[in-house]
């Protein structure tokens, strides 16, 4: 049934670009890692701008946090220092990360509305379109019933994200089994359902009819998703809650949809800013509890204390663990998929001077992107000095990364904010 | 196959046959001053679902157990309420599915429910006709009632009765017509509309008999204001006023202030925070129609207990509680959970609480944190907090924001990050002095303490007129838009001629005519 459909969609979008990648999958984990600690902050700090020229190199080796990844290293790059210009920053970019632009996650009274798309949003309009899971987002905090950081996807301007938070809920989503008379039955109910709301939206002015949209593009995507045809599912989840019990059922859950094409687009999240502290089942009760001694809780965090070097250790160690089986379980699929790896804290966990976000990009043996097992390092660009030349931002990483996936765009980001700099990031083409 | 002949056995749930007729846009000139209000929409929220399903499962223990969606806070609403405005994500999708399948089995699984060929005209008179008003807050017609009866009798060629019931069910639960209260969608509001916008809003449940039989008598203006007064008459029950006042406070965040409970074991946030709620219940009950916001900033009225006891700085054995007044504190801004809510885990934190009063009382904005800046204390033993952020106000590029909020938030230096009082920080005396700007020519300039500065707040006419402002965007479940200037001109008048009553300031919002007469506008934006 699927199939024609499929075959006409590859001609179309894929035709073009026969060097494209199909799949986008992005991993955050709240609270960066500070350059210092992974050994690779070589060069001396001063008053000004101490990351002023770009430096390439192949000359790096994987801190242990980050060393699970290293069987991948050939197809990774490690782009450090790109910029991301955003008002009232604290602890997490929020929207304004995958948006670049408007705001990032602040400690004022109420949280900020979106001000554009996202990034991922932005690729699942294009090419998550007709598959039957637009985009597959998904999060786990501390609090296994909220995401602290649910400020990251945004369809929209005012269009926040909210995405599941519990592994059962996105196995239900993903692969609720019904039987073949009871979806036929289900499929008239949604289309009498779409009819109504149809007629009601029809009879509201424009201004009014927001609501019903989104309703009605939920409808589409909830009837395209359970008429596909169906995937073996993975383990269904065993109820247990927690980040270190449900992330890596999610993740189960993210390959298997990757692998049978329900989904082109994947974003996963543990945690938010610096809230990785906040996990005493990953980071160890010792740990944990060593902190809470010594009042090291809530809002601190900052670059010092040995504690939360192992803190971060330990705490990226397992979340480069769960990426690494990730990649593993993709398998063929990962020959033309591109993962990011970041935390939305950027590369601690304040985004001194607009300079510090870090990502690792490992891309698929088919994936038009150059990694090879690169460090690029970009100069700083600091908002009250004149424009380095030798600076990149983080808006040039995902049209770097969209055009990857046949998603021909020459800028991205809002007018409201964002980086000095923008188009695609020669050094990875 | 008979899919057409299904289809149309669901046609009664658009809940719109013959009910909504064609809105006229009513486009204005560009120049014109628009006031009034528009046709809305409004999500049902978590809370207002499970209502309703609890209304229409009563008795049975299906409605205790049932997930309803739209339980997750979004974070970027201003008031809770905000969340009407949303639609129904690609994530929320399988949350109302999953809810309606378990509701319309539940539901169906009621032998009453269950209509049988033999009888199906009368019982569905009876059963569905029940149902669906419960639904849709508003009578089912009669052609939608044949609708069900047509529909069941389709449905059951190829579905067991039980199974048919379900399955139409299911599609009701789906409808808008359950999933979004409509407002004005006629232009004027219908009686039964009035009815459920009252019940949804101020009581977080669809309307009883009660209320369905006010909406049946089309109300006017004055009928409608007396409702609203009966239905807020034990204020302190209403769940709008008391979470209009949680939310504008934020006094419950104490709860989320981490603190080091080793070194500071006598701290019992949810104590705190239901210390407040306690004082909160009274000033409701006692000043609700005169001076409600007067009371909440300066009454020294406190609830304490035992376990609460030392926050308070007071001595009470009395694990149960107890009201005093205690003249050393005024008003919710110096009770020990705002305080709590409004500090670091060690230290008070003083532009929080001025960024507080200058949005949330004076109805003020601060321009955002510059890209780039990262707000650290210096840690300067011997200093003050107040003496350790003196470059907010000696550097320029600091004074241009902090000088909108620190001023405002030094009189709360009289109390410590854990709510009690102390005369030193750090070492250092402290200093309660500040000064007050943006509350009007009459009440601006320095204040001496708490006392004083609470006393010109709650005197300001700026902090009454954002009092009115608030409670119209809690109301409303929406931020202001430039159409709505002329009503909250109106409301803030009433509100000071009549002597402070937010009560008559609510039913006003129900009872004026841009909220009972919609227009559409065309070209403005929020503020």
């Amino acid at each position: 049934m699927l199939a024609p459909f499929v075959t006409q969609l590859a001609s179309t979008v894929w035709g073009a670009e026969p060097m494209a990648a199909k799949n986008l999958v992005l991993l955050s984990f709240g609270g960066g890692l500070p350059d210092k600690q992974l050994g690779w902050d070589s060069r001396p700090p001063s008053d000004v701008n101490p990351m002023r020229s770009f430096i390439e190199t192949s000359e790096w080796s994987y801190h242990e946090a980050l060393a699970p990844l290293a069987p991948w290293r050939d197809q990774t790059a490690i782009l450090r220092n790109l910029s991301l210009n955003l008002v009232d920053y604290q602890h997490s970019g929020g929207y304004g990360l995958l948006g670049c632009g408007g705001y990032g996650d602040s400690e004022r009274t109420e949280g900020h509305a979106p001000v554009g798309i996202t990034f991922d949003q932005l690729v699942a309009e294009r090419v998550g379109a007709q598959t039957p899971v637009r985009s597959l987002l998904f999060g786990i905090d501390a609090d296994v019933n909220r995401a602290t950081n649910e400020m990251l996807f945004a369809r929209a301007a005012d269009q926040p994200i909210s995405y599941p938070v519990q592994a059962a809920r996105l196995f239900d989503m993903l692969f609720a089994d019904a039987s073949v008379s009871q979806q036929a039955i289900d499929r008239r109910v949604l289309a009498r359902v779409n009819a109504d709301v149809n007629s009601l939206r029809q009879r509201l002015a424009a201004s009014e009819r927001a609501q019903l949209d989104s309703y009605l593009a939920s409808l589409d995507a909830f009837d395209r998703r359970r008429s596909s045809t169906q995937c073996l599912a993975p383990g269904a989840p065993t109820g247990e809650r927690g980040a270190v019990k449900e992330f890596p059922v999610m993740l189960d859950m993210a390959a298997t949809a990757l692998r049978c094409g329900l989904t082109r687009v994947v974003g996963g999240v543990v945690g938010g800013g610096n809230t990785h502290y906040h996990f005493p089942a990953l980071i160890g009760p010792h740990i944990g509890t060593e902190l809470e001694a010594q009042g090291y809780v809530g809002e601190h965090g900052h670059d010092g204390p040995e504690l939360y070097d192992s803190a971060r250790t330990i705490g990226w160690k397992w979340f480069s663990s769960e990426v690494a089986r990730f990649l593993e379980l993709l398998g063929p699929t990962l020959d033309d998929t591109v993962v990011v790896v970041f935390s939305d804290g950027a590369h601690a966990h304040h985004n001194l001077e607009n300079s510090n976000w870090r990502f690792v990009v490992i891309a698929g043996r088919n994936v038009p992107i150059r990694t090879g097992g690169r460090m690029l390092s970009f100069g700083w660009d600091v908002g009250w000095e004149p424009l380095n030349p030798d600076s990149r931002a983080v808006a040039s990483l995902w049209v770097t990364i969209a055009r990857a996936l046949g998603v021909s765009i020459d800028t991205f980001g809002s007018e409201l904010g964002g980086a000095r700099t923008n188009g695609p990031l020669r050094e990875l083409t | 196959m008979r899919p057409v002949v299904l289809l149309t056995a669901f046609a009664f749930l658009a809940g719109c046959v013959g009910e909504i007729g064609e809105l006229l846009d009513r486009p204005t000139s560009a120049s014109e001053l628009v006031c009034g209000q528009r046709p809305e929409l409004h999500r049902l929220s978590g809370v207002q679902y499970r209502a309703v399903v609890d209304t229409l499962l009563a008795g049975s223990s299906a409605a205790a157990t049932a997930e309803v969606p739209f339980a997750q806070a979004r974070r970027a609403d201003f008031f809770s309420t905000w969340s009407r405005q949303a639609g129904i994500g690609e994530y929320e999708i399988d949350e109302v599915w999953n809810a309606a399948d378990a509701v319309a089995r539940a539901w169906a699984s009621d032998p009453g429910n269950v209509c049988p060929a033999a009888e199906r005209s009368a019982c569905v008179g009876r059963v569905w006709a029940d149902a669906l008003r419960t639904l849709w807050s508003r009578p089912a017609t009669e052609l939608e009632l044949a609708e069900v009866s047509r529909g069941l009798e389709d449905a059951e060629t190829e579905l067991t009765a039980q199974e048919a019931t379900t399955a139409l069910m299911r599609g009701a639960l789906m409808s808008p017509a359950f999933l979004f209260r409509g407002e004005g969608l006629q232009g004027k509001l219908t009686g039964d509309e009035i009815a459920a916008a009252l019940a949804f809003t101020l009581l977080d449940r669809p309307p009883d008999d009660v209320l369905r039989a006010f909406g049946a008598t089309q109300p006017d203006a004055d009928a409608i204001r007396a409702e609203v007064k009966r239905l807020l008459a034990a204020p302190s029950m209403v769940p709008a006023l008391r979470g209009f006042v949680r939310e504008l406070f934020q006094y419950g965040r104490a709860v989320e202030t981490q603190k080091d409970l080793a070194a500071h074991p006598f701290h019992h946030a949810r104590e705190l925070v239901d210390d407040s709620e306690r004082v909160i219940e009274r000033l409701l009950d006692d000043h609700a129609t005169s001076g409600l916001l007067r009371a909440l900033l300066t009454s020294d009225l406190v609830f304490v207990r035992a376990s609460t006891a030392q926050s308070w700085a007071l001595a009470t054995q009395a694990e149960e509680g107890t009201y005093l007044h205690e003249p050393s504190r005024v008003g919710l801004l110096t009770h020990p959970s705002w305080l709590v809510a409004m500090s670091h885990p060690e230290q008070n934190h003083l532009v929080r609480r001025g960024l507080f009063v200058r949005e949330r009382l004076l109805c003020g904005s601060v321009p955002p944190i510059p890209g780039g800046v990262v707000p650290q204390i210096p840690d300067v033993p011997g200093r003050s907090l107040r003496e350790r952020i003196a470059e907010h106000s000696s550097n320029p590029a600091c004074s241009t924001c902090h000088h909108l909020m620190d001023p405002l938030a030094s009189g709360f230096e009289a109390w410590d990050h854990l709510g009690r009082p102390r005369t030193v920080d750090n070492g250092a005396a402290v200093d309660m002095t500040g000064e007050l700007l943006g509350a009007g020519d009459d009440k601006d300039g320095a204040y001496a303490d708490a006392r004083d500065l609470m006393g010109r707040l709650a005197d300001s006419e700026v902090v009454k007129a954002c009092w009115v402002t608030q409670l119209y965007r809690f109301v409303h479940g929406r931020d202001i838009r430039e159409s709505d200037q002329c009503e909250l001109d109106r409301l803030a008048a009433l509100y000071d001629s009549s002597g402070e009553d937010t009560l008559a300031v609510i039913a006003e919002m129900f009872a004026s005519p841009e909220y009972l007469e919609r227009t559409t506008i065309t070209s403005e934006t929020n503020r």
